[in-house]
């Protein structure tokens, strides 16, 4: 037995009490929520509409709380499955993109788009701003393989911003466009 | 889609990874002030044999579909956006 508060459909406020120490919402008699000494608990197949969550919390002594998980960096290494204790630093932006014919983006993280500025002369422009323009860029490209010659792709510094980075596609004496392009941000 | 604009080196043709919309990409990674239009991939030549004479013409494309603002202006953009959540 309960205390119940119903919401009853003909009656109107219908209270029922007893010495059980647990309080029950209802609506036209179905359970809605339970009180007791544990604490709150939803009713089958009720639960708080996200919608009814609005306003600001109020604020937590985290002291107080429970069952709560927290990380060392050592965790973070663990996670990116790194060995020693040289910390990790995450790319903050990635792009793969096929430079020949129509040039097409194979994959990215944090890039908006790539502008193909001319043979053999991309941007990648990113998504989120990076905070300073301090970064590190790591540029690769290779050929699709018919070929054994070299190729490679160098920062082009007319635009190594903090939205963007541009690079040049060297292949043999000049600038020429290549299959395979990639270029990671990090900081 | 492509969105293509005139620069003084030639023709530049950006194209969208897909993370932000279009529309949002040609404002930001188009340069402020200048005219751009977003077309259909095929409307971009695959064949790059003479990539660096292509050239824009606006008489064909008729009117731009905007104008770039710009990487700076658009971040400082959604910096208000976020700090003003409708």
């Amino acid at each position: 037995m309960s205390v119940n508060i119903n919401a009853d459909t003909t009656n109107g406020l219908v209270l029922t009490s007893d010495t059980s120490g647990e309080l029950k919402l209802q609506s036209a008699g179905a359970d809605i929520a339970t009180v007791n000494s544990s604490g709150i608990t939803m009713a089958s197949g009720k639960t708080l509409p996200a919608s009814a969550l609005t306003g600001a919390l109020p604020a937590i002594d985290g002291s107080a709380l429970t069952n709560l998980s927290s990380y060392t960096d050592s965790d973070a290494l663990t996670l990116f499955n790194a060995s020693g204790s040289a910390p990790v630093y995450a790319c903050r932006a990635w792009v793969k993109f096929k430079g020949t014919g129509a040039v097409t983006i194979n994959g990215s993280g944090n890039v908006s788009s790539v502008t193909d500025n001319g043979t053999g002369q991309f941007t990648a422009n990113f998504s989120t701003a990076m905070p300073d323009t301090n970064y590190s860029v790591a540029t690769v490209t290779s050929t699709d393989g018919s070929t054994d010659r070299g190729a490679t792709s160098l920062i082009d510094d007319r635009t190594y911003t903090t939205s963007a980075i541009r690079i040049l596609v060297w292949y043999g004496s000049g600038l020429g466009d290549q299959v395979n392009n990639c270029i990671q941000i990090f900081r | 889609m492509r969105i293509i604009y005139q620069t003084e080196e030639g023709l530049a043709v950006v194209v969208p990874t897909g993370e932000l919309d279009i529309n949002e990409v040609a404002r930001k990674d188009v340069p402020a002030g200048v005219n751009y239009w977003i077309v259909e991939d095929n409307e971009v030549p695959s064949d790059r044999t003479f990539r660096d004479a292509w050239e824009l013409n606006p008489t064909d494309l008729g009117t731009p579909d905007g104008q770039g603002i710009g990487a700076d202006a658009w971040f400082a953009e959604q910096e208000v956006a976020d700090e003003n959540p409708s």
